[in-house]
């Protein structure tokens, strides 16, 4: 690891002007559970380092006329131990118990686990689903991003030079909505996700009014798979189009092989686990 | 190098040191000289060098050293000394449940981060709260043994003769 100059910020506004103008040679930390081995391993040599940790202001978790608000610095184990969290964001409330493991959730933010854009990031899929949305902030102004439009790439994102994630906010799902999230790792605790899978749908007695289906770990990036989202709204539910849309998920998923599972293993998966979670949202008998 | 003045408390005492920007606390504590905070795979995955940070457990390589300044850190040391054992020690002892003992400081510091704020876990939640630290020894029944034995409903039940549970 290559000397660098660190510098702890107090406040938003302190934070955007240390990093303004220092793009290509500067590194944010928030939790630092994915950046310091990076940089230890020399990955990263930045020649700046800007721990936002200091930022009490941005570590906070609220309720405003009907959407959640999540401050990028808000950690994991706060996610965790929030009760809002657990009533009204239960898929991400979910998420969090497998995320890792307590000593890596005592430190990795929810703004962290964003912008470092793993295909597998565990708040990624729930909040996909959720509909969130990140707002960003620069010396400029301000932006929102909606989050299926935030990941640009393999962990790459829209964030612009100078711009801080500040916050992630997502509407409170309305009563009666089904969800189901599961995560499969090859093990329970600090496990990267082989495949993950959100579900939210909205329903009007069997009618599927809305449905969001988000996934991780299958592509470059976590995604919502749209065309599969589309086979169930508006439609009677049985387990015939449930079928259909688990097939139409796995098809639009772009997994690789590497040291988890294959490419092949992870297309399947999609679809017995699109399948499974949304039967089991709905209380349908699955037939597998 | 690029350096900084760090200022910390360990166990404690307070420590002052001129140190390099890059280096991890598991490496600056190391070079204080608290060798109890061990250093197995230096990227978070396992859990020998977690120390408390204001008495939450967290893995000291994922934390830079200059991130420490005007914070508290508690290794096994700050939780008992060798006349002085904590009951968490004592019961370890008593249990077996320390092979090796390269993952025992984390395990303590865990277990006594879990107890702090919870006198009475379940197992199950005595094994969740253990899942960051790795033990390649003991298949964890005996250490999840002694912490339940060191959980307020284990002391009511006295003194009970250790036996194998299934985990």
């Amino acid at each position: 690891m290559r000397g660098f100059d660190f510098l702890s910020p107090k406040s938003l506004i302190a934070a955007l002007r240390a990093i303004d103008g220092k793009a290509p040679t500067c590194k944010l930390l928030a939790g630092g559970t994915n950046v310091i081995p990076t940089l230890r391993d020399g990955t990263l040599k930045p020649r700046f380092v800007v721990d936002l940790g200091g930022i009490k202001a941005l570590n906070y978790i609220r309720e405003k006329q009907g959407w959640i608000q999540i401050g990028a610095l808000t950690t994991i184990r706060d996610l965790l131990n929030s009760p809002l969290i657990k009533k009204k964001g239960s898929l991400l409330w979910e998420a969090t118990h497998i995320f890792a493991g307590p000593l890596v959730r005592n430190r990795a933010t929810v703004g962290g686990n964003l912008a470092d854009a793993s295909p597998a990031a565990d708040t990624a899929v729930p909040l996909l689903a959720l509909g969130a949305r990140v707002k960003l902030r620069s010396l400029k102004g301000q932006r929102t991003v909606p989050l299926n439009r935030f990941f640009a790439g393999y962990q790459r994102t829209v964030i612009k030079p100078g711009e801080i994630v500040t916050e992630v906010t997502f509407p409170v799902p309305a009563r009666g909505r089904k969800q189901s999230y599961y995560k499969l790792g090859r093990r329970n605790a600090m496990a990267i996700s082989v495949v993950s899978v959100a579900v939210l749908l909205q329903m009007k007695g069997k009618i599927c009014t809305d449905t969001a289906i988000a996934l991780g770990a299958v592509a470059p990036t976590p995604l919502r798979v749209e065309k599969a989202e589309g086979i169930l709204r508006g439609k009677k539910v049985d387990l015939e189009l449930v079928k259909h849309c688990a097939q139409a998920a796995a098809k639009s998923v772009k997994p690789i092989d590497d040291i988890r599972a294959s490419a092949d293993y992870r297309r399947t998966l999609c679809e017995v686990l699109v399948h499974r979670m949304i039967c089991q949202s709905l209380g349908l008998e699955d037939a597998d | 190098m690029k350096t900084l003045s760090v200022q910390f408390k360990v166990n404690g005492e307070e420590v002052q040191a001129e140190m390099p920007t890059h280096i991890t606390l598991l490496q600056a504590l190391r070079e204080l000289g608290y060798t109890e905070v061990k250093n197995g795979c230096e990227k978070g995955d396992c859990g020998s060098c977690t120390v408390l940070l204001d008495g939450l457990p967290v893995n000291s390589c994922l934390v830079l050293a200059v991130q420490a300044t005007g914070r508290e850190v508690t290794t096994v040391r700050g939780i008992g000394s060798l006349d002085n054992l904590h009951p968490l020690q004592k019961n370890f002892i008593e249990h077996g449940a320390i092979q090796c003992g390269f993952c025992t400081p984390g395990m303590l510091l865990s277990a006594k981060a879990l107890l702090d704020e919870n006198p009475s876990p379940t197992r199950k939640e005595i094994r969740e709260q253990i899942s960051g630290n790795l033990c390649r020894c003991t298949g964890y029944v005996k250490i999840v043994d002694a912490i339940m034995e060191t959980t307020s409903e284990g002391s009511k039940a006295g003194k009970r003769r250790p036996r194998a549970r299934k985990c």
